[in-house]
């Protein structure tokens, strides 16, 4: 199990619609280099390399060098730990709706 | 998990939004329904109902875990919108060593209540969100 702290920076990169869209990107699992994405999402490089930043040190992508390329592909695990988290707030919710309702209806409060 | 993707519950209520509004407002009322199934008793530590006020759960399950829950009111709207913000979740095991997590500090929770069109019956809409601080809540 990985640390709260980072759970907590895998929301954080997540909260961001850019940087969704990236993961999307890489969601194939292909290794694409930065300049590939930048062309993708038409922002500048600077951009691009900064939301990159933020994805590497979640640990949702990682990145290899090849001489001057520098590529990046999905991991998968914090996807699927930040995934498991949100699965466990749906079940919450629908049991505390399930209870919400049966307490209306008895006529309390 | 697709990125960015959250939980959502949607349900029509047979009560009015305020009635289904005030359920949040209240320590004792809170504590006959906000837990996931009856089995798992929670105890409400702390409740303070207004803008930036705290809140405090404890989770106790049949199987002898005790799990924490924490957050603040951001948004209180009353009787449409209410928006909190989790602090932490910190899952305590009696039987073994005691894991402390703290985890959600970038989500939000956000709680919408409408009046439907159609049966008379059903008199609010409720709608729950749970996700990434940039979702729209």
């Amino acid at each position: 199990m990985r640390s709260a702290a980072a759970l907590d920076l895998t929301f954080h990169a997540l909260a961001d619609q850019t940087r969704r869209s990236m993961i999307h990107a890489l969601a194939g699992g292909e290794a694409r280099s930065a300049s590939e994405l930048g062309r993708q999402f038409r922002s500048a490089q600077p951009t691009i390399s900064r939301h990159l930043k933020v994805l590497e040190e979640a640990r949702l992508i990682e990145r290899t060098v090849e001489g001057r390329v520098h590529r990046f592909r999905l991991r998968q695990k914090p996807l699927q730990e930040a995934g498991a988290w949100v699965e466990r707030q749906q079940r919450f919710w629908n049991g505390a709706v399930d209870q919400l309702e049966a307490l209306l209806t008895r006529g309390t409060p | 998990m697709k990125a960015g993707e959250r939980a959502e519950v949607r349900r029509r209520l047979a009560a009015s939004p305020e009635r289904v509004f005030a359920a949040f407002a209240n320590a004792e009322v809170v504590g006959q329904w906000l837990t996931p199934s009856p089995d798992v008793k929670l105890t409400v530590l702390e409740l303070d109902f207004r803008e930036g006020g705290r809140y405090r759960f404890a989770y106790d399950t049949p199987a002898g875990q005790r799990m924490l829950v924490g957050g603040s009111y951001r948004n209180i709207e009353a009787p449409r919108r209410l928006v909190w913000r989790p602090s932490r979740t910190v899952l305590r095991l009696t039987r073994s060593l005691r894991l402390a997590r703290r985890i959600a500090a970038s989500m939000i929770g956000a709680t919408t209540f409408e009046k439907p069109l159609g049966s008379p019956r059903l008199r609010s809409v409720m709608r729950v969100l749970v996700g990434p601080t940039d979702c729209q809540v």
